[in-house]
C-alpha cells in the first residue's frame, strides 16, 4: 500500500511541480458559512466548505454558519435573502441573540419550491448595527432542488 | 529551451488535446444567446453592474434602467436583450472547460485604454462545467507591482535581468475578486466578471490575453489557454495642473471628484495608490498639484467639508487646455465666530483601508483628508486591526506633515507622477495620533477614546490581549496621564423601541457605545461620549440622564471614519470656541482642553450654533447663579443651510431606517415638509420645551427664547438631527443638578444590566474589582435616587 502510494507520489511529482497548488478541497465538516465580526462589530462573510447544492424542493436545506465572534457581539445575528430573490425561496434563521462567545454555531435554513438552478443571495447583520459597508456581509451561491 | 518546454509530460499532451477538442466542440455549440434561466443570470448581471459602478465606471443610466426593466421580465426574450446591452462593455468573452482551458474571444466593447490608468470590463463567462473555481484573464506580460511580503517597499523587478521584460511588460490586468463578486465563478451557465486593465504606454498596441481557471487542489496556469490577440487603442493622458483656491483667494487642499462624459471616475477607483482612496470618489488635491487625464469633457465637483457650497464645472482637457481652476465658495465660516473644527475618530488604518503594502496609510495621507475637508484637527486613532503597525505614529504631540507621499518608491514604480505640494493653508490643520479600545479585551464594555496620550501602552503590556478586560482600570491611566477620555459611537447598544426622549427603556447593552460609560462617569473619569454616528435618540438618552444626574460630560461629533462611513472624514465633526486658530501642538492642547470644558457645539457641520448664551454666559463657562426659582434668557445666533429643494439623490439616501444607513445626522433629516425650513428645540432637563423654526439659507439668525427654572437645571438647543450644542449649566439656590428621580432611577437599573451582560467577559483576574467599581456607581445613583425632589 504504502510502495504504491509512493510510486504515485514519484508519479506525478514533476506535474506537482508545474502545476501551482492552490489549497486542499475542505473536509465535508467544514461549515460552507463562515462569518466573522469584527471588533467594531461589523460583519462579513465568506463561503467555506462544501454548500449543499442539490436539495429536495420543499425540504429546508441546512446550512451551517460559524460565527467567530471578534467584538464580543451580544445583540441579535439576523439572515435574509437581497438582491434578485426568487418568490419560490424563502430563508429560515432564528435570530437568537449572539452570546458574546469567540465562536458559535448557527443553522440557515434555505427551502426552494421551483425545480431548477436559483442564484441565492444572504446578507447577515448583527442587530442595529451598520452594515457592512464594503459588501462583505453577502454571500452568493447557486442551489438546485429537485422534485422529490 | 524553456523551463515549461523541460517539464511537459505526457499528462499534459493528453490535457492539451482534450482542452483542444472540448472548447472547440464547445464552442461549435455556443450560441452568443444560448438559452440560459432567468433567475440565476439576472442576479449575476446585478452583482457586475454593481462592481462597475463601485469602481467609477458605471453602466450608462439608460442601459442601467433597461436591465431593471428586463430583469423584471425574466424570460429569455429579457436574457437575450440584456446580453445585446452588456455586449458593450464586455471585453472578452469566454468559454470554460473541466481542464482549466478556456477559450477566449473579444466582446463588443471598444478597446480603449488609458496611459496610466485603469479601465474596468466585463467578461462574458460561459461556465458549461458548472465550474465553482477562480477565472483569471491576464496579458502575456503582467506588471508586478507589489512584493507581496507585506514590507512597505514597490515591488519592482531588478531592472538589470528584466529590463528586456519591462520594456514589453505595457499591459498588467487584474481581476475583480472582492464583494459582491467574490473570488469564484458562481457556477451559472452564464455570468459577468470584470477585468480591470492598465495601460502604461499610449498609442496602439497589441497583446495576447488569456483565460484560465483555477480549482481545488490543481492551478491549470502553466498550461498554455487558448487566448485571443487584442488591438488597444490607449489613450495619452497627461498631468492636468489644479489652482485650488480657497475663498479667501490662498492655495489650499480641496476634495475633488472628476467623472467624464461617461461618469468614469478618475483616477479609476479600483486600482488606486495611496494617498487616493479607492473605497471612495473623491481624491484631494492642493493648489498646484496635478491629475492624470485624457483629453476629453469632464465634471469637476469640488468641496471642502459642510462649510463649503458644492461646486460642478465642466471642462474640455486637450489642445494645449490642462489646467483646471477651482474656486471654493463657503457658505459659513464658524471660525469668523471663534469655532475651530474637528473630527475625534478617524482611522489610518483598519476597515476600509487597505491592508497592502502596510497596514492602513500614513500621516502624510491622513492630513491631505484632514485639511480637504476643511477641519481643524483630525485625531487618529490606532486600534486591534492596525495596532503593532499603526501605533509607530504616535508621539503625543500634534502634528501638521509636510506635503509628500508615504511611499514615494510606489507612485515611481507605476510611473504615478503626483508632486505634493503645500499651501500656505497647511499648518492650519493637525493631526494627533491617539488610541481606541478596540479589538481590545474589554472592548465588550464600549470602545473607549483616549486622546491627548503621553504614554499609548498600558503598564506592563506589549501585547493586545494584555490590556485590561473591563475599561475602568484604563480609563483611570489614562486620566492620571492627563488625557481627555471618553466613549465612541455611544448609540450602539443603546438603542430601544422608544425614540423618543427622554425615554426610560433600558437598553440591551449588547454593543460597543455608551455602555460602561454609565459606571466609570460616577468614578469622575469619563469626560465625554462621541455621538453623530449612530441612531440620535440612542445617543442622546443616555447623555440626557446621565446629565439629569448631575454628571457634566460633553458630547463631541466624531465619524469612525472609515468604520462606521467610508464616505469622508468629518462627517460628525465638533466645533470648539477658542481665541485664536489651533496651528501647532499648543493649538491643539487649547482645542482638545476647550472640548472638555464644554466650549462647543457638534453636528454635521451643516448647521452652525455661532452663539449660544444662557442669561449672557456660553457652555463650558462658570453657572449662571440664581437665588431662586426663576426665568433665565436663553440667546442663539443660528446658521443652517438646506438646498432650496430636496435632492431626490439625498432622499433615496435617507429613505433607510436611520440607524442602518449612514449619515444618521443628516439636517436634510430636519427639513419640515417641502419648506426651507428646520427646527430649533429648547432643552431644559432633556426635555424639548420650546421650538423655533429658522430658514435654512445659510444666513445666520438670531433667535431668543426665554426658560422658567424651578431648580437646578441644564439648558441646550438643538436642531435634531443635525446638531446640538453643550448645556448651559444654571444653579438655583446653589444646588447641585438632581433634576429627574426617574433618570437616576433608569441609571441605576442600567448598571444592573450593565453588569449581567457584561461581567462574564471579565477576567476572573479583575472581577472582584470590577465588581466593587459597580458597586460604586449603583451607591452614587442611589444616593443621587434620593436627593431628587420630583420624579
Amino acid at each position: 500500500m504504502y510502495k504504491r502510494a509512493f510510486a504515485i507520489t514519484l508519479v506525478i511529482s514533476p506535474i506537482a511541480s508545474v502545476c501551482q497548488h492552490v489549497h486542499t478541497a475542505p473536509a465535508p465538516t467544514d461549515p460552507p458559512i463562515l462569518l466573522n465580526i469584527n471588533p467594531e462589530a461589523r460583519v462579513s462573510v465568506a463561503l467555506g466548505g462544501v454548500l449543499p447544492r442539490l436539495v429536495a424542493c420543499g425540504q429546508p436545506a441546512v446550512l451551517v454558519v460559524r460565527v467567530q465572534n471578534q467584538g464580543f457581539v451580544t445583540s441579535r445575528l439576523e439572515a435574509e435573502l437581497v438582491g434578485n430573490v426568487p418568490a419560490e425561496a424563502s430563508l429560515d434563521f432564528h435570530p437568537e441573540p449572539l452570546k458574546g462567545w469567540p465562536e458559535e454555531l448557527r443553522e440557515l435554513r434555505i427551502t426552494l419550491l421551483k425545480p431548477g438552478l436559483t442564484d441565492l443571495t444572504v446578507a447577515f447583520r448583527s442587530q442595529n448595527e451598520a452594515g457592512d459597508i464594503g459588501g462583505r456581509d453577502r454571500v452568493h451561491f447557486l442551489m438546485r432542488c429537485f422534485a422529490p | 529551451m524553456s523551463a515549461f518546454k523541460a517539464r511537459v509530460t505526457r499528462r499534459h499532451f493528453l490535457a492539451l488535446g482534450g482542452a483542444f477538442t472540448g472548447v472547440h466542440l464547445c464552442h461549435a455549440f455556443e450560441s452568443p444567446i444560448a438559452p440560459v434561466p432567468p433567475q440565476p443570470y439576472f442576479a449575476a448581471v446585478d452583482r457586475a453592474v454593481e462592481v462597475l459602478a463601485r469602481l467609477g465606471a458605471p453602466i450608462r443610466s439608460e442601459d442601467a434602467e433597461q436591465i431593471i426593466t428586463l430583469a423584471r421580465q425574466s424570460d429569455s426574450a429579457a436574457v437575450e436583450a440584456t446580453e445585446k446591452i452588456l455586449d458593450q462593455y464586455t471585453l472578452v468573452r469566454i468559454v470554460t472547460e473541466p481542464d482549466g482551458f478556456a477559450e477566449v474571444t473579444a466582446g463588443g466593447a471598444q478597446k480603449i485604454l488609458v496611459e496610466q490608468g485603469w479601465r474596468p470590463f466585463l467578461v462574458r463567462v460561459s461556465n458549461k462545467s458548472g465550474t465553482n473555481a477562480r477565472l483569471t484573464v491576464e496579458s502575456a506580460f503582467p506588471l508586478v507591482m507589489s512584493s507581496g511580503t507585506g514590507a512597505s517597499r514597490a515591488g519592482v523587478p531588478d531592472t538589470i535581468n528584466m529590463g528586456p521584460y519591462l520594456e514589453e511588460a505595457w499591459l498588467s490586468s487584474s481581476m475583480y475578486e472582492a464583494p459582491p463578486l467574490g473570488p469564484t465563478l458562481s457556477g451559472a451557465a452564464v455570468e459577468y466578471r470584470v477585468v480591470q486593465l492598465y495601460s502604461r504606454n499610449r498609442g496602439e498596441h497589441e497583446t495576447a490575453l488569456n483565460a484560465y481557471t483555477t480549482s481545488e487542489g490543481w492551478a491549470a496556469k502553466e498550461f498554455p489557454g487558448r487566448g485571443t490577440h487584442l488591438t488597444f487603442q490607449c489613450l495619452p493622458s497627461y498631468d492636468v495642473v489644479l489652482s485650488v483656491l480657497d475663498a479667501n483667494g490662498a492655495g489650499c487642499m480641496a476634495s475633488l471628484i472628476i467623472r467624464d462624459d461617461q461618469s468614469r471616475v478618475y483616477p479609476l477607483q479600483g486600482m488606486r495608490l495611496a494617498p487616493d482612496m479607492f473605497f471612495h470618489p473623491q481624491v484631494y488635491r492642493a493648489d498646484g498639484e496635478t491629475v492624470r487625464l485624457p483629453d476629453g469633457q469632464y465634471t469637476i465637483e469640488s468641496k471642502r467639508g459642510p462649510e463649503y457650497l458644492t461646486d460642478i464645472q465642466k471642462v474640455t482637457i486637450g489642445r494645449g487646455q490642462r489646467h483646471i481652476q477651482i474656486h471654493l465658495k463657503r457658505w459659513i465660516d464658524p471660525a469668523n465666530w471663534g469655532w475651530y473644527s474637528g473630527d475625534t475618530h478617524i482611522h489610518a488604518g483598519g476597515c476600509l483601508h487597505y491592508d497592502h503594502p502596510t497596514e492602513g496609510v500614513s500621516p502624510e495621507t491622513m492630513i491631505r483628508h484632514v485639511r480637504g475637508e476643511g477641519l481643524s484637527i483630525g485625531d487618529v486613532l490606532s486600534w486591534g486591526p492596525s495596532w503593532y503597525y499603526q501605533k509607530q505614529f504616535f508621539n503625543g504631540r500634534a502634528i501638521s506633515p509636510a506635503a509628500s507621499l508615504e511611499h514615494p518608491d510606489i507612485q515611481t514604480a507605476v510611473h504615478a507622477s503626483l508632486q505634493p505640494q503645500s499651501t500656505s493653508e497647511d499648518s492650519e490643520s493637525l493631526l494627533r495620533y491617539d488610541v481606541e479600545v478596540s479589538g481590545f479585551p474589554s472592548s465588550v464594555n464600549g470602545h473607549l477614546v483616549l486622546l491627548r496620550l503621553r504614554d499609548q501602552d498600558y503598564p506592563g503590556t506589549k501585547l493586545i490581549q494584555e490590556w485590561p478586560s473591563w475599561n475602568l482600570p484604563i480609563l483611570k491611566w489614562a486620566h492620571a496621564q492627563g488625557a481627555v477620555t471618553g466613549y465612541a459611537h455611544c448609540g450602539n447598544g443603546m438603542i430601544v423601541d422608544a425614540t423618543t426622549l427622554p425615554n426610560y427603556e433600558i437598553p440591551p447593552m449588547d454593543g460597543i457605545g455608551t455602555q460602561e460609560a454609565i459606571v466609570d462617569v460616577t468614578h469622575g473619569v469619563c469626560d465625554f461620549l462621541s455621538g453623530c454616528d449612530t441612531h440620535p435618540a440612542a445617543e442622546l438618552n443616555a447623555w440626557y440622564h446621565m446629565l439629569n444626574c448631575g454628571y457634566r460630560l460633553v458630547m463631541v461629533g466624531e465619524t469612525d471614519y472609515p468604520c462606521i462611513t467610508g464616505e469622508r472624514v468629518g462627517v460628525g465633526r465638533s466645533y470648539v470656541r477658542l481665541d485664536r486658530r489651533p496651528t501647532n501642538d499648543a493649538g491643539y492642547e487649547e482645542w482638545i482642553h476647550g472640548l472638555k470644558e464644554g466650549r462647543l457645539y457638534w453636528g454635521d457641520g451643516r448647521s452652525h450654533f455661532l452663539d449660544f448664551k444662557v442669561n449672557g454666559r456660553p457652555s463650558g463657562e462658570r453657572d449662571v447663579d440664581l437665588n431662586g426659582p426663576g426665568i433665565v434668557k436663553v440667546e442663539a445666533l443660528i446658521a443652517a443651510r438646506l438646498d432650496p429643494e430636496r435632492d431626490p439623490h439625498i432622499d433615496k439616501y435617507l429613505a433607510s431606517p436611520i440607524h442602518v444607513m449612514s449619515p444618521t445626522w443628516h439636517l436634510e433629516r430636519a427639513r419640515i415638509g417641502k419648506t426651507r425650513d428646520v427646527p430649533v428645540d429648547l432643552i431644559v432637563n432633556g426635555v424639548a420645551v420650546d421650538r423655533a423654526t429658522i430658514l435654512a439659507d445659510g444666513t445666520p439668525r438670531p433667535l431668543s427664547f426665554n426658560a422658567n427654572l424651578t431648580r437646578s437645571s441644564w439648558v441646550a438647543l438643538r436642531i435634531l438631527p443635525s446638531s446640538h450644542t453643550q448645556p448651559v449649566f444654571v444653579s438655583v439656590a446653589r444646588k447641585p443638578i438632581r433634576v429627574s428621580k426617574r433618570s437616576a432611577e433608569w441609571c441605576r437599573a442600567c448598571v444592573d444590566k450593565l453588569w449581567e451582560v457584561k461581567s462574564p467577559f471579565i477576567r476572573e483576574s479583575e472581577r472582584h474589582e470590577a465588581m466593587e467599581g459597580y458597586d460604586h456607581a449603583r451607591k452614587m445613583y442611589e444616593a443621587i435616587i434620593e436627593q431628587c425632589e420630583e420624579a
